[in-house]
Parts: structure tokens; sequence; C-alpha cells
């Protein structure tokens, strides 16, 4: 036991008053200075205060004492899971345990311990244990559970033949003697059967368990679990009568709608017809009409005509004549539902599954990218709705009177946009559409004249059909006005409607294109993106803001990300404990495989890696700094795990709705070519850090603790790995195609181009840097035989490199003479400066890193043999290439990275459209803005590396 | 058109739609998901959401059972709808699934806090039965801090009514049990 009160320090650790915590710790062991508690607690400040081999060595010794105490063990589990030493507290515990057997808390934990670990087997033989000592229901289905969860992550053919019958085998013993009565028992066992297809027994399951009555089912499940188990015998007739009645409690539930017409599918195919008394049963789809017609007549809800839509199309596909034509169930739709804002969205549904049915031969593809094709019904539907828009509507008034009668109107155009009806209008045409939409916009502003901050405005609809219009024109015409005009709207709406995310998200978007990130950063910041959305919507900041050299806003961000990713961590395990606690175990798969992905996260990856070379070309302006950052460098590459296969895409893009059916179509696709994109991004990235650490890394400390040949030996074996990397990035190069590569921005919906496009734009930077990496290997050749000079090499160190950068950054000059003309311009501009600088930044980090105090060595070396290598100086060559990198830094890179004004026909693009109230140089201003803190940060940090350098 | 169905795991990874509006309710979590996984895994039934015919999340509901005695009851901690789907009568049928689940439970009453400005969500939740039991000082902390409306509908069990009878006085959050 514990034998004093820590209560004081746990308290100050609560509250995040570390010192405090620490000297309290220290107070106490004054007093009794073996207290393993008090020192548990002083290992746990330690930690929180950064200091962790301290805290390593406290951890040890009381490990080693295998304390049973419980507050003890519970404050070494939280210094553990904060080391992200899981299997540590596996160990504590068994210690334990093995003191004090018969303790059922001390095995509770040792469980849990398992649980953290992910460690199915062990869980399972705790359990058991558990069991024996007190038989209490829950410990058996813990080891049930556990052996369950063995078949889930193991490989098919063991779950079937081992784990999932043996898991049986436990249930059935138990129910020998028990009545499954819990919830959570009778749960675990239909997930069993269900796994293992034993589908009758799970229907009888429901049949005679209370499971009815239990309470905290979630209102229709013991039937729908029924109708389900019920599909997948075939049991068509039984499972259609099911639904039937399940309709008739919730007609509005789209799920059993499907479900319902897919039993009829199956009675179809399976050719059932009624036997005696097999009535109440609808076998084909005009008894289905019937039926969802019943449905129409008794509530006006969306849910019946949605489904009878359904029917009818699943009846003209079957080639069943109606009656009743189509268009005439859409146009009531419309009547009953068109002043809801969610009409469109329904309607827009209900026709797209029209046109296309999966194996519709009308599904054509030109030029690989899907056509869309407009449903036949369309025209006659919009007409329809026309005209009785036109009969409600006062004649002598051009805008609605109400609210309802905007969103009627409203429902109207976003259709007609959506299917492609103004696609063809000429550019003269579609810019008065756009001053149409303004005008109704501001019309309809008064209908919401009371509404809250929190509310958004019910015209913001117009604005967007404006949005897409003009994004129209901009790639119809060409003509950046458009695309200023488009920002400057979105901003005003966004003064009337502060809330609306949409609007924000579209800023976000369109001030990225423009390589404005920062201004972009400044709206992500009013979305307030807390917890997973950074890892959901973090894509829309982080990249791009890197991309144009903005790096201590993305740090900011990143900071967070991180924060997110480590705090998700321990919350997943800590909750997936919970599950077993409370029986929630139908969860527990679901959590696991949610755990995984937020681990494999690309987005996560990435911005680890991007942290870490941030913090190396950042941070550093002398040796020393290099080596403090390596040395915290290599922690952090210890503390998760990188894994470079079975990244996932956690990215939200359902967020963004596509204004038009076309884009619609094509977003899984570029959802997925621009997630292989940015994998191939992360590796080339990656490999590049890992190269730049593991070289700088090995020869620095290698040189700053031996500063002896020896060190070589040990850096020697390192050669293949570094020339692995190498070797692999040549070979990703190699194997894209840049014309290959997504370069458009629009859809505005879809995640755009990877910083690859810009990467190998400016291509021949990299291959700059990994001629400076190979130089390495080569001085430590050299140190092992100062005679095996190279030429080529020694070349490259005494002029080419500098020749080499010199050329990048004069044709950067040329290229961008007149980038200040346009808006895309400027964020090429921007992007190929980003790597003019990053490489100048990784070729200093490597002189200093590494090559300097490799020639160093090599210096000392040459002296004590008394032995010069022929053939010129490599030590001379490498003073000029240090002395040549200074020169070019002040003298060429600095002065080019500066950026005039933007014309002033851009703030006059704005003004022509006469449609913004505030001043229309606001955007330019913003633009402006961003654009200069992306030149300031990045000669601040060339100068920063200048200042490296010259501290050799 | 609605499906309600549990809540899972992976709708974390596109709730946006709903959870950028500024009054969803998500409590202090700006690191980590733990509110969202404590009710997952301890309430799952009390977790629904509600998804539209073509893949959008269009509302959700959180809750949980709790209190000991006559004050057993059900509590919505968190109820939101998607801007593009009010007015459905979305948040009417979320709120009666709860109500179900309580009854189930056997619960006296369900109740709710909700911000006094929240003019709209106060009105709604009076129209589906429920009434003011008190006012909290200062329970949401901001700039300023604002007061809630603590609000009960009673349920068949507490036939007499007991567990709605206003308070006179309101109360400060730290004297809520
Ligand atoms: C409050 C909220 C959940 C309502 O969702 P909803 O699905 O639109 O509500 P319903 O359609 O079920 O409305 C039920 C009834 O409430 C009333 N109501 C809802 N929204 C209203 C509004 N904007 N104005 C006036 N009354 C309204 C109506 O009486 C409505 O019935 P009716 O449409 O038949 O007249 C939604 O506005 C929301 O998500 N707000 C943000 C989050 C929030 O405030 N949550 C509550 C805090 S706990």
């Amino acid at each position: 036991m514990c034998g004093i009160p820590c209560n004081g320090c746990a308290d100050y650790l609560d509250n995040g008053n570390n010192k405090k915590a620490l000297q309290e710790a220290e107070k106490l062991l004054k007093k009794q200075k073996d207290s393993q508690c008090a020192r548990a607690l002083k290992a746990l400040a330690l930690i929180r205060l950064g200091r962790i081999e301290d805290s390593e060595a406290i951890l040890a010794t009381i490990f080693d004492e295998s304390p049973v105490d419980d507050s003890t063990l519970q404050t070494m589990t939280i210094c553990y899971r904060e080391l992200h030493k899981l299997e540590m507290i596996v160990k504590i515990y068994e210690g334990a345990v093995k003191k004090e057997p018969r303790n059922e808390e001390l095995l509770s934990h040792l469980f849990m311990a398992h649980v953290r670990m992910e460690d199915y087997k062990s869980q399972n033989i705790v359990a058991m244990k558990l069991y024996k000592l007190r038989p209490k229901t829950p410990y058996y289905f813990w080891g049930i559970m556990s052996i369950f969860m063995q078949a889930v992550a193991s490989k098919v053919e063991l779950s079937k033949t081992m784990y999932l019958p043996l898991a049986e085998k436990m249930i059935k013993k138990y129910m020998e003697e028990n009545d499954l009565e819990a919830e959570a028992e009778i749960q675990l066992y239909l997930m069993l059967l269900e796994r293992m297809e034993k589908y009758e027994e799970a229907l009888k399951v429901l049949d005679n368990s209370p499971l009815k009555d239990v309470t905290g089912c979630y209102l229709d499940y013991v039937p729908l679990r029924k109708a389900e188990l019920m599909m997948k015998l075939n049991w068509w007739d039984k499972a259609n009568r099911t639904f039937k009645e399940l309709l008739s409690n919730t007609p509005d539930q789209w799920s059993y709608h499907l479900k319902y017409l897919d039993t009829i599918a199956g009675l179809q195919e399976s050719g059932w017809t009624p036997g005696e008394g097999e009535g109440g049963v609808d076998h084909t789809y005009p008894m289905a009409l019937e039926f969802v017609s019943s449905l129409c007549a008794r509530q006006p809800t969306r849910g019946p005509y949605l489904a009878k839509i359904e029917v009818l199309r699943r009846m003209a596909q079957a080639n069943i004549s109606i009656d009743e034509p189509l268009v005439e169930t859409l146009f009531t739709f419309y009547q009953l539902f068109g002043h809801k804002p969610g009409c469109y969205l329904d309607l827009s549904f209900a026709l797209d599954s029209l046109d296309l049915p999966a194996s519709s031969p009308v599904l054509s593809q030109v030029g690989g990218v899907l056509s869309s094709v407009t449903p036949p019904v369309c025209p006659q539907l919009f007409d329809r709705i026309h005209t009785s828009l036109q009969s409600t509507q006062d004649p002598a008034s051009k805008f609605p009177a109400d609210m309802n009668e905007m969103q009627r109107h409203l429902c109207l155009i976003q259709l007609r946009l959506y299917f492609g009806d103004y696609d063809s209008l000429s550019p003269e045409d579609k810019m008065g559409m756009v001053r149409e939409m303004m005008e109704r916009y501001q019309h309809g502003l008064q209908f919401g004249k009371d509404l809250l901050a929190t509310d958004y405005q019910w015209s913001d609809n117009y604005c967007f059909l404006a949005v897409g219009l003009l994004l129209d024109l901009w790639q119809q015409t060409g003509s950046e006005s458009h695309l200023v005009q488009t920002i400057s709207l979105l901003e005003q709406a966004l003064q009337h409607s502060p809330s609306n995310f949409h609007i924000k998200l579209m800023l976000v978007k369109l001030y990225n294109l423009v390589g404005a990130c920062g201004a972009s950063h400044s709206v992500g910041k009013t979305l307030d993106i807390k917890h997973i959305q950074q890892e959901t919507l973090g894509y829309l900041f982080c990249q791009p803001l890197l991309s144009v050299g903005l790096s201590s806003m993305a740090g900011q961000l990143i900071a967070t990300s991180q924060r997110f990713f480590t705090s998700n961590h321990k919350d997943t395990l800590d909750y997936l404990i919970s599950c077993y606690k409370f029986g929630s175990f139908n969860k527990i798969p679901e959590l696991v495989t949610f755990r995984k992905k937020l681990s494999n996260s690309l987005h996560s990856a990435m911005v680890t890696t991007e942290q870490r070379l941030h913090e190396l070309l950042s941070e550093t302006q002398s040796q020393q700094d290099v080596s403090r950052v390596l040395a915290n460098l290599d922690k952090d590459l210890q503390k998760r795990p990188l894994y470079l296969e079975d990244l996932s895409d956690n990215r939200d893009l359902s967020i963004f709705r596509p204004w038009k059916k076309g884009d619609r179509a094509m977003m899984p696709r570029l959802k997925t070519k621009s997630f292989e994109e940015e994998v191939l991004w992360f590796k080339l990235r990656h490999l590049l850090v890992q190269a730049l650490v593991g070289m700088v890394d090995n020869h620095h400390t290698g040189a700053v603790r031996n500063g002896e040949l020896q060190a070589t030996n040990g850096a020697t074996s390192q050669l293949p790995s570094l020339q692995d990397i190498i070797g692999q990035i040549r070979s990703h190069l190699a194997a894209v195609d840049p014309s290959q590569l997504n370069h458009s921005y629009l859809p505005l919906q879809a995640p755009g181009p990877s910083r690859l496009v810009g990467f190998f734009r400016n291509l021949r930077c990299c291959q700059l840097v990994l001629q400076v990496l190979e130089l390495g290997p080569y001085l430590l050749r050299l140190q092992e035989d100062a005679t095996k000079l190279e030429e080529e090499l020694e070349q490259r160190m005494k002029s080419e490199i500098l020749d080499d950068y010199k050329g990048l950054v004069e044709s950067f000059k040329n290229k961008h003479q007149e980038c200040h003309q346009s808006l895309e311009q400027t964020r090429l501009l921007l992007e190929d400066a980003t790597h003019l600088v990053e490489t100048y930044a990784m070729v200093a980090l490597v002189v200093v890193g590494c090559l300097q105090p490799l020639v160093k060595r090599l210096r000392g070396t040459n002296r004590k043999n008394k032995k010069k290598n022929q053939g010129g100086d490599t030590s001379d060559n490498f003073t000029r290439l240090c002395s040549g990198l200074t020169q070019l830094g002040s003298e060429n890179l600095l002065p080019a990275l500066r950026l005039g004004p933007l014309p002033a026909t851009l703030s006059a693009a704005v003004e022509a459209l006469q449609l913004t109230e505030g001043q229309p140089t606001g955007v330019i201003n913003k633009m402006e803005a961003s654009y200069q803190q992306s030149m300031k940060e990045l000669s601040d940090l060339a100068q920063l590396k200048l200042k490296l350098l010259q501290s050799l | 058109m609605t499906t309600v169905r549990p809540f899972t795991c992976d709708d974390m990874f596109r709730f946006n739609n709903v959870n950028l509006d500024p009054l969803t309710e998500t409590l202090d979590v700006q690191y980590g998901l733990a509110f969202y996984l404590q009710y997952l895994s301890h309430w799952p039934e009390y977790f629904q959401v509600a998804e539209a015919p073509n893949g959008d999340l269009m509302g959700y509901i959180m809750g949980k059972s709790e209190g000991h005695g006559e004050n057993w009851h059900g509590h919505v901690t968190a109820l939101s709808v998607s801007m593009d789907y009010r007015r459905l009568g979305l948040a009417a049928t979320l709120m009666a699934g709860l109500e179900a689940v309580s009854e189930k439970k056997w619960a006296y009453f369900v109740d709710l806090f909700v911000r006094v400005s929240n003019k709209v969500a106060v009105d709604m939740y009076t129209r589906l039965g429920y009434c003011v039991y008190r006012r909290v000082l200062e329970y949401y902390s901001g700039d300023p801090d604002e007061d809630a409306f603590d609000m009960r509908k009673a349920l068949s069990r507490d036939t007499a009514k007991k567990s709605v009878v206003p308070l006179t006085h309101p109360v400060r959050p730290e004297d809520l049990e």
C-alpha cells in the first residue's frame, strides 16, 4: 500500500501543473524515500516535463520491485502509455499477478493491458483465469469475445475451422447451465452465428430470447435483424411481409423501402407464387406500387414518394407498362416538398438514379469521362415546374413573394444547372445569368432578416449558383477576372451568413487555387476545425500552405493535428476497454478498424514528415542547432511507427457538393487518383527526409562524439541504406509521367492537384539535392583510402553544384519576370520559389551537418598520415563549395525573392461586376498580403541558411 | 426520406456536414474523440444517425440514461441536423427514438440542456412536449457565458408527472446533481 497521501501531487498532475507536481513528489520522497507511489508520480511529472531519460530510470527501479499497489500501478500505466510502451503495462501487471494470483482487480487490469496491445490470445487466457477465480458471466464473455476477435484478425480459414467453432462451443456450454439473459451476451451470440453464416440459428435466438423485451435496443432492432437474416436465407416472402410491417409503422425509412423492393426482386427471380394461405406478400412491382402509393396517401413524408419513384424506375427497367407517367410523381414530389431546401438534393438524387441504372447500355465513355446523360424526363419535369412557378407568381414582380416561393424557384434553377441546361449558354448569356442570380440573392436576403448569426441565409444558394456559373466562365474564357469576381461574391455572402461553412470551404479552395493560402488559412480558422476534422479536412490547409512556403502557419496546424493523433491513440484504446466493461461487443471490431484507419492515416504520416523536415530546415542556424534538432527527432521517430503500406485516405469529400452531374460522376475517380498521387508524394518526401536525417545524423553525431576515424566504421555500415534510399527516390521519379498527373483545380469540389505537379516542374531541384547527398558516401570512401579521388565528384563539389544552383535561380527569374500579370502565375511563382529555397536549405544542411565534419576528419587523417591527396584538394573544393553557396545565397537567391503588386485590372474586374457592396479591393489586398507573407517567410528561411553556412 | 440507424465509428469521418454547424454540441473536444467514443462504447443504442438516400449524413442524436430512483432518466446530449435537411421533421423523429428507448429502459423522464438564446431549439422542444424545468446560470462557458434551460418531458412511468414540476429558482451548474 502507498503509505503516504499522494493526492496533492496527483491533483497537480491533473491540472497540468507539472513543475509543482514534481516538487510535491520530491517533498513526499523526503519523508519516505522508498514510496513507490511517490516515485511513480515523480516519473510521470518528469515525462510531462520532457525529462524522459530521468523518468525511465525511475520507472525501471520501481519495475524491478514488481509493485502490487494499485495507485502505483495505475500511475505507471499512465507513464508507459505516455511513453508509448504499452507492452510494459502488461509486464508490470504480470509481475503483480504473479505475486498475488488471487487478486481479481489485478487480473482484470492485466486483461485490459492485453486489450491495449490487441493481444487477443492473452486476453482470452486472462479472462478465463478471472472466470475461474470469480465465476461472473461477464468474464466468461470477455473470453469468448477475445476468441471472436482472434477470428476477426486471423486468416479466413483459421477463423472458420478454429476460432469461431471454439467460441460457439463455449457459448453452448454456457447455455447448458444458464440462460442467455443480458443483452450483451445475446448480441455476442448473434454476432458469432452471423459470422458463421448460421442464419437460421440466429433467427431462433431472436425468436426465443428475451431480447425483444430487453432494454436498450433501438426501436425496430429485433424485427429488422430478423428480416435481414431472412433475406440472407432467401426467405423472400417472410422478409417481404416483415418489411411491409416495418414500413407501415415507419414509412419514411429509406433503407426499409430498398430492402422491401429487394425482396420483390428476390421473389421475382425465384418465380415465387403464393400458395395456400400465403397472403400478404407483395411479389410483383405493381403490388409494390399499390403498397407504396397507399403509404403516400397516409402522410406527406418524403419517404414513400421517393420510394414510389424507385418502384417506377424498377418497373421501367423490367419493361412493365405503367399507367401513371413518371413525371407526375416527380412533379407531385416537387409540389409537396419544393419549398424545403432539401428538395433539390432529393430530386437530383432521384433523377440521377433514373438515367443510369448500373447495367444500362446508355452509359457511354467519352474520352475516359462519363458523359452526363440527362434523363429524358427532365425537360418535361422542368417545364411543368416552370409553368407552375409562373402561375403562382405575381406577374408584376420578377422576384418571389415569400421564402417558400423562393425555395421553389431555387430548386428549379439548381436542378437545371445540375443537369447541364446552362452548359451551352454563350459567355454573355452566362454573365447575364450570374447577374440575375446575384439580384435574386440580394432580394432573398430580406427573408432572412431575423435570422441569428448562427443560421444561414436562405438565399445563399443563389450565390452558389452564380459561383458555379462564374467558374464555368473562367474555364470557358480563361479570364481571371471571373476568379476574382467569384471570390468577392463569396466574401460578400459570408458577411451576411457568417456561419455558412459551404461558403468558407469554397473560399478556402479558391484562395488555394490562386496561391493565397494565407487568406485561406484565415477563413479556415473561422471553421473552428476540431479533433477528427483535422484528419478529414486538414488536407485543405496543410499541404497548400507548405506549397507556397507558409510554413509557420502550416506549423500551427501540424502541431494541433499531431496532438489529435497522439490523444486519439490513447482514447481509442481507453474506449476499447470501455466496450468490454459495458458489454458493447458489437462496437469492438468497429472500433478496432477505426483505430487502424486513423493510425494508417496518410494525412498524419504526411504532416509528421513535414514537421520533421521543417525542424531540420527552419530551426537550424548553427551546428549545435543541428545536433539538438537531431537529438529530438530521434525520439519522435520512435514514438509512432510510420506505415508505408496500407495508408488510408480519411479525407471527407462528401462535404463538397458538386453543382453538376458530370462533376459528381467524376468525384470517386478523382479521389482515387488524387490519393495515389498523394501517396507517391508522401513516399518521395519521406525518403528524402529519411536520407537527410540518416545522413546528417550519422556523420554529424559521429563526428561530434568521437571525432575519430572509428566512428566512420559505424557510419560506413549505413552506406548501403543511403545509397538504397537515393536509388528508391530515383526509381520513383523515373516511374512517373508528369503529364499524367492531375493538374486541374476544377471541379472545385474535387481534391485538386497534388504537390507532385510543382515538384516535377522543379525536378532539377530534387536532382541537385540528390547529387549533394551523394558526396557523403564519397567522402567516407576517401577516409578509407584517401587516394581514391573521383574526378567527377570532385568537379561536382568544386563547381557543378554551384553552377547548377545558379542556373536554377536564373531560370526562376526569367520564367517569372511577367508573373504579376496573373494570379495563377503567382501561385506557380510561389511554388517554384518554395522549391528553390527549400533546395538551398537542404543543401546547406547537408553541407554543414554532414560534409563539413567529414572533410574535417579527412583533413585530420591526411595530416596524420602525412599523405596529401593528390590531384587537388578535396578540402579546397569543399571550401569553394561553401563560400560559393554563401555568395549565391546573398547575391542571387535573396534578391530574386521579390514580388511586385498585382495588376489593377483585377480589382477593376470586381468593380465591373457592380454587385459587391463592399470594397472591391478587399480581396485583392488579402491575396497580396498572403503573397508577401510567403515571400517574407521564404526570405527568412534563406537568410537562416545563409547564417548556417556562415557559421562554418 | 431518411434512414435512421446506429451511429458507427466511421461516421465520424464524414459527419462534417452536420458538425460544422456552430450550435452543434461538441463540448471541449479540441483534440480527442473521447466525447464520441464514450457514448459509442457505453450507450450505443442512444447514438443514432440519419442518412439521406444520396449518402449524406443528415443529422444525429446522442444521449444516455442515468440517475437513481425517481431520477432515472434519459438525457439528450447532442442533437443536430444539417442545414440542408432542416424542417423535414428529422429532429422530431430522432427525439421520438430516444424517448422510445428511454421508455423501454423504464425511465421516468427525458431531459436536455439548451442555450436560452437558441430559440429554434427551445421552441421545437416545447412543441415536442418539453417544458422548462429550471434555468441553469452560466452553464455554457464562452464570451460571455450563457444560461441554459434544463428542459424535461415526463415518460409514462412518471404517472403523476412529478419530474416536470418546474423549480422556481434558477440553479448554478455546480449545484446540478
Ligand atoms: C434544432 C434542430 C435540431 C431542429 O432540427 P429539424 O430537423 O429542422 O427540426 P424538425 O423538422 O424536426 O422540427 C420539428 C418542429 O420544430 C419547430 N422548428 C424546427 N425548426 C424551426 C425553425 N427554424 N423555425 C421555427 N420552428 C422550427 C417546428 O415546429 C417543427 O415542426 P414543423 O416543421 O412541422 O413546423 C436544428 O435546427 C439544429 O440542428 N440546430 C443546431 C443544433 C442545435 O441547436 N441543437 C439543439 C441543441 S441541444
